[in-house]
């Protein structure tokens, strides 16, 4: 194959407030003709100011280039002059930014900003221009593409957005598309279209596609090699295969021993311990050493060098030295633990349900005859000491349903029940604060989830204050509360944003556990973080609710991590929940189409799997425009498991139950 | 779209009807005002009384005022020999009209293009400069700037008139004077408004496309940095009719504004309340003005329509 | 593989401690340190904090310096350019009491003493008249923002804090206001009110309160979808607690800022209104009615302007320098 660009030895810093921040130190990597090349890593692993530095497209006053050279056609990138990189950018190599509703201009029409490459780079002109705008807008799948051409980026979807950042890096045919995170900001099924747009491009056009992402699944579904990056560092690269079953670094391994598989039961989550390191101030050796639990000596004296694993497979890690002891691999040992332990299903009480909403309707005014039927009639129950989770895409209703619970919002019609009182009939002032002590509710985002001005103990016990405990038994409470959630009590005096995001998360948790409550609502407590650090926190919260019987209602876009930590899923879709059962028997027995789609739709962490997969197509359109709603009704086919279907569906479904098909 | 317009156009006219019942509660109030200054010769009050009614209860004379209004009637000036308000209105408007266009026009372009080349040069001297020049032009106070320049230029130097109104080259420092402001307002929102849409990502991918950075920043940048521009039109509406107050005075300009400054020492209530409406309704206009262009030129409110009502 | 050759020894396990969770990524700080850190790096807003200082420092003062009244008229020593002890002797600084046509008014009218910054035409010592109008001109700004401060800061709180019904109507009536041009609100009341400070400051506040409250409303919105104030809220929190300890600390910055450019606005429009007539009357004296004085002797006498121009345009200087300091300190976007 043949190398189209060879980086070698880059390293970036940048100037910051708070210093030289050293993003990229010293990574080499190829990219060969037609193939999709991964660069994985968390937050501040240096991935994206390394795909930025390959178009020269970092800011100009606050980078710093240490070192290194990007070869392409005979140019270095970056000391090539700005008139022949500009001749590179766009046509040669092109770029799809992460976020489609900030990568377009909002006031100049699509079809003028894909005409703006095409008449930089090329010979066409005029009308010549505008038809091959149609049909790259074709190519993405934009359908009436000779009308829509004309439209402005506020009038197309988020997915509808992407698919036009595409179409204007294929404009001039380039050899190279990088995508820095191209699908982060989609919903999953809308991710998934995107993804296999890509890869049928590619194909026909035989691109090389540089991947920036920080998510495993889709890594294991589109590309070919894969560079892991940590703390500015290549720490392995390698065939997908090879990363993905025959991993070498300790930090690799973890990743993926670290992500939820939903074909094995365990009881806890593999978690790296600890938070990546400031790239202020790098530490000496192998920047993992402190968060290895299997660490040499020399990992804290000198830094590893690339080993050669086979003749496309490299690892920096000390393990790979002939003198080092040998290890058995993290996912390994964790396959051999699953094994043996075998989970007998959890046993509810489910005459007294804790948590049961009957019919609840949430619906919000939009000004003069326009509604927004954010909930729209959901009945389900939540047992003691279990954890159901909510799942569904952007937009469908399942933060709503978590804020209705607690109160955050008035619900418009219906019944909410905790442990067997209707929440409408907490009036005094009494009652509400013994509602509120009941419930308590995690957030989101670990950034506006805590009040910057005030000091995590002041934080934690603001809970305390409000039901009146006296102040003398606070700091006691207050040490002891950080301990669980496991930090220091070193914490109490600092102010949130001297503490990473998985820190925050945990203060969150910790406020929320003061007044010691029976339910929490967790409302997707975990998208916002760090793959390494999401499984620390699912294990702090699972390990909670055991030691404490608490029961959880846990809202999230990530089956698979649903499907992990749950015993039982709601799945909902434009305010309704479509499917309801327990977990296994969901995710091994979908009948609803959306749900069923959604499942499809999740990229696995296992590369095999992904190139057999075949995606299950939902159809919003055709799916609502067949159907008589009226008729629909939750109907139990079978004990436990409930899907929403209509008379007709549900006559079909019998059939195909009878005649044997499996569905 | 539509809708909205008519909305803006009905706070228009509560704001309006607000400012001129104002006045003219004041003008009752006020000892030596029109209505009952003991010194009017008694013609004049007859004159008054018939035309507006004074002996018949306050809503109704009020009521004769706003027809008057609506007609174009301001009443006329007591200090001028009784001529109309709406005469003397016309007859000024001419001299500061001219200046404050020439004042707005030149310090918007020079505005405009200092924020511009202060943005791009982002920390650099130009930069610092550009922001100090700014920050000099929001301070210093648009009498002592026209009082120095008069004085520098116009008698030390002798460059150029510094009084009356009798040719273009009269205009020269007037102009420049009550220009400082316009261009330093502008330079500063200029820049802000750059810096914030250069540093958004649609602009790197312009550049991805390998587009040029001077194409990049006339189409992507300067387009979009323009359209919250747009709204510093109304505040700069009020500066250029407070600046022409005290620089048609320094500058002996017949304007509008000197002759409000005249009316306000002489206590011509009677032309005070005509030139406060008269003000007033430009100000309104204005800012009606700059909602509807507002919804003109940003795609995501025109094509939409009426979501931001 | 490798060249280099390394002792069996640092191949062992290392010795580990807990792999505990403790690193924070910035140093220990509270916000406001946070801020003042940010506002220490700007020179310009820190220049214009310490002139801020002096002039406040001179305008208590200022008049206690030397003997004279900020009234004491004296025909035998009228227009006298200023002098000053040691800067005398520098000729280019003009502080050697020698007028603009070169005469030594000093020696001429046979005075001693030392005027720093000379005299009016009735002969009252401009040093005392500029600090005592400075610190008249600061009154009126300071109780003209703090008055703001309070209606625009309620008005916007209630607004936002309540929001539905509450805000719709409130911020109607402030749609109709914003509509009225603030100068000439001022003039009219002060037409009536008579000129005075208080009469005055009450003008100034009239349409200036509003500007405030957006700001306040503004920010409150913001913050009522945060979710700490939904945590807070989830605990059970009352209104009280929820204003007092969620929203408006986290709603100072933007105050701060506003008022910090109210200020100089004040000050501003206080000389305006002195300008075309309608300032303090005699023998009160502030800024705007001494700049208006002295520029009717501008070309003879070019001191007194000179002076009290320099003096006025420093304080707005300052206060806008300070501001935008302030506006990029309490401004985490502008901070990475």
């Amino acid at each position: 194959m043949k190398k189209l660009l060879q980086v070698k030895n880059l390293s970036v810093s940048f100037n910051t407030y708070n210093g030289e921040v050293q993003a990229v130190r010293n990574i080499s990597f190829d990219l060969f003709e037609g193939e999709t090349l991964a660069i994985v890593g968390e937050s501040g692993s240096g991935k994206s100011v390394t795909s930025k530095s390959l178009l020269r497209l970092n800011p100009t006053e606050t980078t710093m280039l240490k070192s290194g050279h990007i070869l392409y056609n005979g140019h270095d990138i970056l000391t090539c002059s700005e008139q022949e990189i500009r001749a590179i950018r766009g046509a040669e190599i092109s770029m799809i930014f992460q976020d489609p509703m900030t990568a377009l201009n909002p006031t100049m029409t699509i079809g003028k900003q894909i005409a703006e490459s095409i008449k930089k780079h090329t010979t066409l002109r005029g009308q010549q221009i505008t038809n091959r705008v149609i049909e790259l807008l074709q190519l993405v799948g934009i359908k009436e593409a000779d009308k829509r051409y004309k439209q402005y980026p506020h009038q197309f979807s988020g997915g509808m957005r992407q698919r036009i950042v595409i179409a204007m890096a294929l404009a001039c045919e380039p050899r190279i598309i990088i995508a820095d995170e191209p699908t982060t900001a989609l919903d999953v099924s809308i991710q998934a279209q995107i993804l296999e747009l890509l890869k049928s491009i590619q194909q026909k056009m035989n691109l090389s596609i540089i991947f920036i992402t920080h998510d495993l699944g889709v890594v294991a579904k589109m590309a070919d090699r894969v560079a892991v990056m940590y703390a500015g560092k290549i720490i392995e690269i390698g065939l997908v295969d090879e990363i993905f079953y025959h991993c070498q670094h300790p930090y690799t391994q973890g990743l993926l021993a670290a992500m939820p598989n939903p074909d094995i039961d365990t009881d806890t989550l593999y978690a790296i311990p600890g938070t990546p390191p400031n790239l202020l101030h790098p530490p000496i050796g192998d920047a993992f050493a402190s968060r290895n639990q299997h660490a040499l000596k020399i990992d804290f004296k000198e830094e590893p060098p690339l080993f050669q694993v086979s003749d496309t497979h490299f690892a920096a890690t000390w393990l790979l030295h002939e003198l080092a002891p040998k290890i058995v691999p993290i996912h390994q040992q964790l396959a051999q633990v699953q094994q043996e332990k075998h989970k007998a299903p959890a046993v509810f009480d489910k005459e007294h349900p804790y948590l049961s909403l009957k019919e609840v309707k949430q619906h919000f005014s939009l000004g003069k005859n326009a509604v927004n039927k954010a909930v729209d009639g959901i009945t389900f129950d939540i047992y003691k000491g279990e954890i159901f989770g909510l799942v569904g895409e952007s937009g469908c209703g399942k933060s709503t349903t978590g804020r209705s619970i607690i109160g955050l919002n008035a619900i418009t019609s219906g019944e909410i029940r905790v442990d067997g009182r209707n929440i409408n009939d907490n009036q005094t002032k009494k009652d509400k604060l013994a509602f509120n002590r009941k419930v308590q509710m995690i957030f989101q985002d670990p950034y506006s989830s805590l009040n910057p001005r005030m000091k995590i103990a002041d934080i934690i016990a603001e809970g305390l204050a409000i039901h009146g405990i006296p102040k003398n038994e606070w700091k006691p409470k207050i040490y002891e509360l950080l301990n669980i959630v496991g930090l220091t009590k070193e914490y109490a005096n600092r102010y949130p944003h001297e503490l990473s995001g998985g820190q925050r998360q945990r203060i969150g948790i910790a406020r929320a556990l003061a007044v010691e409550p029976e339910l929490i609502i967790a409302d997707e407590p975990i998208s916002a973080l760090d793959v390494s650090i999401q499984a620390q926190i699912v294990n702090l919260l699972k390990k909670l609710q055991k030691e404490r019987g608490l029961t959880y209602l846990f809202i999230a876009h990530d089956l698979s991590m649903v499907k992990y930590i749950s015993d039982r899923i709601g799945v909902m879709y434009r305010g309704k929940i479509v499917e309801l059962a327990d977990s296994q028997e969901l995710y091994d027995h979908p009948v609803h189409p959306y749900t069923r789609a959604l499942l499809s739709a999740i990229p696995l962490p296992d590369p095999k799997l992904e190139r057999e997969r075949n995606r299950i197509i939902f159809n919003e359109a055709t799916y609502q425009a067949n159907r008589n709603n009226e008729s629909e009704s939750f109907i139990e086919i079978r004990p436990g498991h409930f899907v929403m279907l209509t008379e007709e569906e549900f006559d079909q479904y019998q059939l195909a139950q009878e005649g044997g098909i499996l569905l | 779209m539509v809708r909205y317009i008519f909305k803006r156009i009905g706070y228009m006219i509560i704001t309006l009807f607000i400012i001129i019942l104002l006045s003219f509660l004041l003008m009752k109030a006020l000892p030596g005002s029109p209505f009952n200054d003991e010194r009017l010769p008694e013609t004049q009050k007859e004159l008054l009384y018939k035309k507006y009614g004074l002996d018949k209860p306050v809503p109704v004379q009020f009521g004769i005022y706003l027809t008057n209004l609506v007609q174009g009637d301001l009443g006329v000036s007591f200090v001028f020999d009784n001529r109309p308000v709406t005469k003397i209105i016309q007859e000024r408007i001419g001299a500061s009209a001219i200046l404050g266009f020439q004042a707005v026009t030149v310090g918007t372009i020079i505005g405009l293009l200092l924020g511009i080349i202060a943005a791009l040069r982002h920390n650099t001297i130009i930069d610092y400069g550009a922001t100090i020049l700014a920050v000099l032009g929001i301070s210093i106070p648009s009498f002592v700037f026209a009082g120095f320049l008069q004085y520098w230029v116009g008698v030390k130097l002798g460059w150029l008139p510094i009084a009356f109104w009798n040719g273009f080259e009269y205009s020269i420092l007037p102009t420049i004077a009550l220009a400082v402001g316009v261009v330093a307002t502008i330079a500063r929102f200029t820049r802000i408004e750059m810096l914030e849409v250069l540093s958004q990502e649609y602009i790197l991918t312009a550049k991805a496309k390998g587009l040029s950075n001077p194409f990049i920043i006339t189409k992507h940048g300067i387009r979009n940095a323009m359209i919250p521009i747009v709204t510093i039109i109304g505040p700069l509406t009020v500066n250029t009719i407070t600046g022409s107050l005290v620089i048609e005075k320094i500058f002996s300009i017949p304007g509008l504004g000197e002759q409000f400054v005249n009316s306000i020492i002489t206590n011509d209530y009677q032309l005070i309340m005509g030139t406060t409406i008269f003000y007033a309704v430009l100000f309104v206009t204005v800012i009606l003005i700059i909602d509807i262009l507002y919804g003109l030129i940003d795609p995501r409110i025109r094509v939409t329509g009426g979501d931001k009502a | 593989m490798t060249t280099k050759n390394y002792s069996k020894e640092l191949f062992e396990y290392a010795q580990q401690a807990d792999i505990t969770d403790d690193i924070t990524y910035r140093p220990e700080q509270s916000f406001w340190q946070d801020a003042w850190r940010g506002l220490r790096k700007n020179k310009a807003a820190i220049v214009g904090l310490c002139t801020i200082i002096i002039v406040i420092l001179l305008a208590i003062f200022g008049p206690f310096m030397n003997s004279h009244g900020y009234d004491e008229q004296n025909i035998a020593r009228t227009n006298l350019p200023p002098k000053i002890p040691v800067l005398e002797n520098i000729p280019f600084l003009g502080l050697n009491g020698v007028d603009s046509r070169g005469v030594d008014q000093y020696e001429a009218k046979g005075i001693t003493e030392y005027f720093w910054f000379g005299t009016d035409e009735l002969g009252r010592d401009l040093w005392t008249r500029v600090w005592q109008g400075t610190r008249i001109s600061l009154y009126i700004a300071f109780l003209a923002a703090t008055i703001d401060l309070i209606i625009g800061v309620a008005y916007g709180a209630v607004s936002a804090f309540y929001g539905g019904r509450t805000d719709n109507i409130m911020q109607r009536i402030i749609e109709v206001l914003v509509g009225i041009p603030g100068l000439i609100v001022n003039i009219l009341l002060i037409l009536i009110l008579k000129p005075g400070i208080i009469s005055i400051t009450i003008a100034m506040v009239i349409v200036g309160w509003i500007s405030m409250a957006r700001i306040v409303r503004a920010q409150i919105l913001k913050l009522k979808s945060y979710e700490y104030v939904l945590a807070s809220r989830t605990l059970g929190a009352s209104n009280q607690r929820l204003i007092w300890k969620h929203l408006i600390p986290n709603t100072l910055g933007p105050i701060i800022v506003a008022t910090t450019f109210t200020i100089p606005g004040a000050i501003f429009t206080e000389a305006l209104l002195s300008f075309i007539g309608l300032g303090l009357q005699p023998p009160t004296a502030s800024l705007g009615t001494i700049v208006n004085d002295s520029y009717k002797l501008l070309r003879i006498y070019p001191h007194g302007m000179i002076v009290s121009s320099i003096v006025i345009s420093l304080i707005m200087i300052s206060f806008n320098l300070l501001g935008d300091g302030l506006r990029d300190a309490f401004d985490p976007k502008t901070r990475k």
